[in-house]
């Protein structure tokens, strides 16, 4: 995409000033999308995008620049309106490069891009026809199929050279319910790295039953009560809660800058001693995995807590350097618009010995949170909220009536150390997780866990 | 790109309805963090925005090479696209039209020196740190766009744009004997003259400081006052679902309801894309001229918002709310305000007499359910006590719903709270709020 002798013109007309680290970043990247909605193919989008992102390095000061009008002209004044922010002389250059190669660790067998629509579309049909079938209450079912492709290519001022490729796809399904004035919905979103295999190998009419019962039977549910109560937090995208609060809290741009609940705890009991987590940006063909991370850096499978003790953060060469440690393969971006940072991958705690049945059978009263929608975090004190999609009451060691409408709020320090029983179903997630430097596809997970106890709000009154 | 000659190869191939968009964008920001500039950056970028009606079908690319090369490959992809679209429906917007012209730029903006803007940042950082040492972290940063944009259609629509804006941002970590608070303030505008470092500073202070010493309280309903900051929220959500769209699928709370009472009679909402602020929006992404409105008057729907698809299904004139959503031709909504009432915020505060005072909800994106209006969402805010803001209250949530809330409105304040760029709002007073702690 850009030839080594212009590189090299950039960043060392970028190191003119002082700056002891420089590194381009190109990316050409096509997205592409169908729109299925009610049946209807609504739109079919193609976008396409390719620019550079420049960053300087000096000491604790960081410099970031990006264009999509790409030529040596433009390049050489981005380099001279960046390196404006350094007044020094010249402590590096660069004088060649060494490519380095990158093994990939989720080979496309059959890309998204070369196969004929016509396959792709009765995937959607079949979707459609399963939701709109499964109960008159639903009436309008929404699919999208989505893929990208992206074409990497960095260059930086250690003279290395990296080239990488990464193709995601993935499969959406919302279906809404509806009986007179009332309305809800039910949604799914898996995603992959592995081309069309990831749709051919989905169960989409399991998937498609899935999303439409959980529409419809919010429709019929009761409001959640609210107050402290055991909560019992389903497998899968359950797995959002450790993400957001603890997950973002051992990211490097929090600690390095005190700005973590977790920052100076290396080796301290974080958590309840039946957690064990990890983030593991190298699981085959996952919808976070990532052959380097977005600084050339080999992803990593990062132990984060050992049986309750905080283990690692997860690091990016630059937030490192206040920590006096080198990255660790987590330096993530969504794309060229974004300066990189430190950021998650396919992030999970790991199996237990609990059976889901004896979690259940365990609590006589509490919430069992089936699925979470999402929620975020404020890393300097740990508090969170996340959103209870699916829901049900738990009685008597029976999984009870259905609830809609409940969030779980507290703070991520408590909880980890609050978790008394760990399942032996763990399962991972996808999502968009947006943080500092833009959104970019994780993998949450987790067994079914139960958390001792937990503020539940909702609208239903006190839990009888 | 030479758009006449994008337009002439598609009347090549017997394409005449064209629309193209073009948008480019360049910012600078920097960050002050531990007395260093932390962060310092700049870029420029462009994309271009095509759709052309093929076989009565809208087909769309977005690309940012814009390049004359690229003319072929557009071409080719739109074809590709209308091939296999089904739903046959495209058009473009063909009326001869007077548009209101504004651009919310501000060229003495550019001339103000990037040094000026990082002494600020140093400015700030010093003065919120000699104000308590209990204040443990500071950051600020300051960001500045300047945007143009370009519309073009087949009909002769060209309608061109421009804007600019730059904004300062802190964040403080305040630790009061373990307690950690933190506080964020944002100040957005065109005109440097504008910003007062001490007003400012004395801003987030003050807003920090009201976190300490919070309070427990107990689970249970209570009558409450959303600050103007939530109400703004919370219409986004309540006026994203006349989407006109929705009502025809059969997905909105909103169907069926055109001229009927959908909310309280003291509630009247307004929008307002013609008056003379960032929010300033003379057309859609159709090229539909924007009109100021009553949405809502006196509770009583008045109409939904259209694109000119929808506008034809319901045969009512396009409203002026097109706009590019998921690579098709979707719905938003323009700026949105609540009427103010006449009671000033204290006034209304008095009138509650004990309570909560909502002043931030977290998490809307995964907590807020649009289609049944049901949310539960972590929440920021203080005990009423005696008719007087108290003290602020440890972490809660609240629950309600979106229609119920618009519903049953009490009481809505004066504007007395900038929001954003201009913008004013309102507070308003709600019963039965259900509040978890």
């Amino acid at each position: 995409m850009i030839n080594q002798s212009l590189a090299k013109l950039v960043l060392n007309e970028a190191l003119k000033t002082g700056a002891d680290f420089a590194e381009l970043y190109i990316e050409d990247t096509t997205s592409h999308s169908i729109n299925y909605d009610n049946g209807i193919v609504e739109a079919i989008g193609t976008t396409s995008s390719l620019g550079v992102g420049l960053r300087l390095l000096k000491g604790n000061r960081s410099v970031y620049g990006y264009t999509n009008e790409i030529n040596k002209k433009n390049l050489l004044d981005l380099a001279n309106k960046l390196n404006a922010a350094f007044n020094e002389s010249q402590i590096k250059m660069v004088d060649s490069f060494k490519t380095i190669k990158v093994k990939d660790l989720s080979p496309i067998v059959d890309s998204y891009f070369n196969t004929p629509i016509e396959e792709k579309l009765k995937m959607l049909e079949l979707a459609h026809q399963t939701m709109k079938n499964y109960s008159p209450l639903i009436t309008r079912t929404i699919c999208l199929m989505a893929a990208s492709r992206k074409n990497v290519e960095i260059y930086n001022s250690d003279g290395l050279h990296f080239k990488d490729y990464k193709e995601r796809e993935r499969f959406i399904m919302e279906a809404i319910a509806s009986e007179g004035d009332k309305h809800d919905i039910g949604f799914i979103g898996p995603g992959a790295k592995d081309g069309m295999n990831f749709f051919r190998n989905l169960d989409i009419v399991k998937l498609a039953k899935e999303t439409a019962d959980d529409a419809i039977t919010s429709l019929h549910a009761k409001e959640c009560p609210a107050g402290k109560m055991p909560v019992v937090i389903g497998n899968g995208f359950g797995g959002v809660l450790f993400h957001e609060s603890c997950g973002h809290p051992l990211e490097a741009s929090a600690v390095a800058r005190n700005l973590s609940v977790f920052a100076g705890k290396k080796g301290e009991m974080i958590a309840s001693p039946i957690v064990t987590a990890y983030d593991d940006g190298t699981i085959p063909h996952a919808w976070g995995s990532n052959n380097i991370d977005d600084e050339g850096n080999l992803t990593n499978r990062t132990c984060l807590i050992k049986n309750g003790i905080l283990n690692e953060y997860l690091i990016d060469n630059f937030n490192g350097r206040r920590m006096n440690e080198k990255g660790n393969g987590a330096c993530r971006r969504e794309s060229y618009k974004h300066e990189p940072t430190s950021r998650m991958s396919n992030t999970y705690i790991d199996n237990g010995s609990t059976p889901v049945e004896e979690i259940i059978k365990n609590t006589k009263l509490g919430l069992y949170a089936k699925k979470l929608g999402g929620g975020s975090v404020n890393p300097v004190n740990g508090e969170f909220e996340f959103a209870v999609s699916v829901g049900y009451i738990i009685r008597d060691g029976k999984i009870a009536e259905r609830v809609r409408g409940a969030t779980l709020i507290g703070k991520g320090e408590e909880i980890l150390k609050n978790i008394d029983m760990v399942g032996n179903d763990l399962e991972r997630a996808q999502g968009i997780c947006g943080a500092s430097s833009g959104n970019i596809p994780t993998d949450v997970g987790q067994p079914t866990i139960r958390v001792k106890e937990l503020v539940v709000g909702g609208n239903g009154g006190k839990l009888v | 790109m030479n758009v006449n000659k994008l337009f002439a190869k598609l009347n090549e191939k017997g394409i005449t309805d064209i629309e193209y968009r073009y948008a480019s964008a360049s910012s600078f920001s920097c960050g002050v963090f531990r007395h260093e500039l932390s962060n310092y950056s700049a870029s420029t970028s462009t994309v271009i925005n095509v759709d052309a009606v093929i076989d009565h079908k809208l087909a769309m690319v977005t690309t940012e090479n814009t390049s004359n090369n690229n003319i072929d490959s557009i071409v080719n992809q739109l074809f590709e696209a209308a091939k296999y679209t089904t739903k046959a429906e495209g058009e473009i917007y063909k009326e001869k039209n007077k548009y209101r012209h504004y651009n919310h730029f501000n060229k003495e903006l550019i001339n103000v020196p990037h040094q000026k803007k990082i002494d600020y940042l140093f400015m700030i950082e010093e003065k919120i740190k000699a104000l308590d040492k209990r204040i443990e972290e500071v950051e600020v940063g300051y960001e500045e766009t300047f945007r143009q944009g370009l519309f073009q259609n087949s009909a002769g629509i060209r309608l061109k744009s421009k804007k600019n804006e730059y904004s300062f941002v802190a964040s403080v970590v305040i630790n009061d004997n373990g307690e950690k608070k933190t506080e964020f303030l944002v100040f957005s505008d065109n005109d440097f003259t504008k910003f007062n470092v001490d007003n400012f500073v004395k801003e987030i202070y003050e807003k920090a400081l009201k976190k300490l010493n919070p309070v427990n309280i107990e689970t249970k309903k209570y009558k409450a006052v959303f600050d103007p900051e939530v109400v703004d929220t919370l219409l986004d959500f309540y006026i994203g679902q006349l989407n006109a769209e929705a009502i025809l699928k059969n997905s909105s709370w909103f169907k069926d309801k055109l001229n009927t009472q959908v909310a309280n009679k003291r509630v009247t909402i307004l929008e307002t894309p013609l008056k003379r602020t960032h929010e300033f929006i003379r057309a859609d992404a159709q090229g539909v001229p924007c009109q100021n409105r009553a949405i809502i008057k006196k509770g009583i729907l008045l109409t939904y918002l259209h694109n000119l698809e929808t506008a034809r299904k319901f045969n009512v004139a396009p409203t002026g709310h097109a706009a590019i959503v998921a690579s098709k031709i979707g719905i938003r909504p323009g700026p949105i305000h609540l009427k103010p009432g006449r009671l000033t915020k204290e006034e209304l505060i008095a009138k509650v007499g004990n309570g909560v005072y909502i002043t931030s909800l977290e998490g809307l994106h995964a907590g807020m359910n649009a289609q049944s209006g049901d949310f539960s969402l972590k929440a920021e805010g203080f005990v009423i006590k005696d008719g007087k803001i108290d003290r602020f209250i440890n972490m809660m949530t609240v629950a309600s719903n979106l229609f119920e809330i618009f519903n049953n409105i009490k009481a809505i304040s004066q504007n007395i709270e900038y929001i954003k760029n201009d913008v004013f709002a309102p507070c308003i007073y709600i019963d039965n709020i259900s509040v978890s702690v």
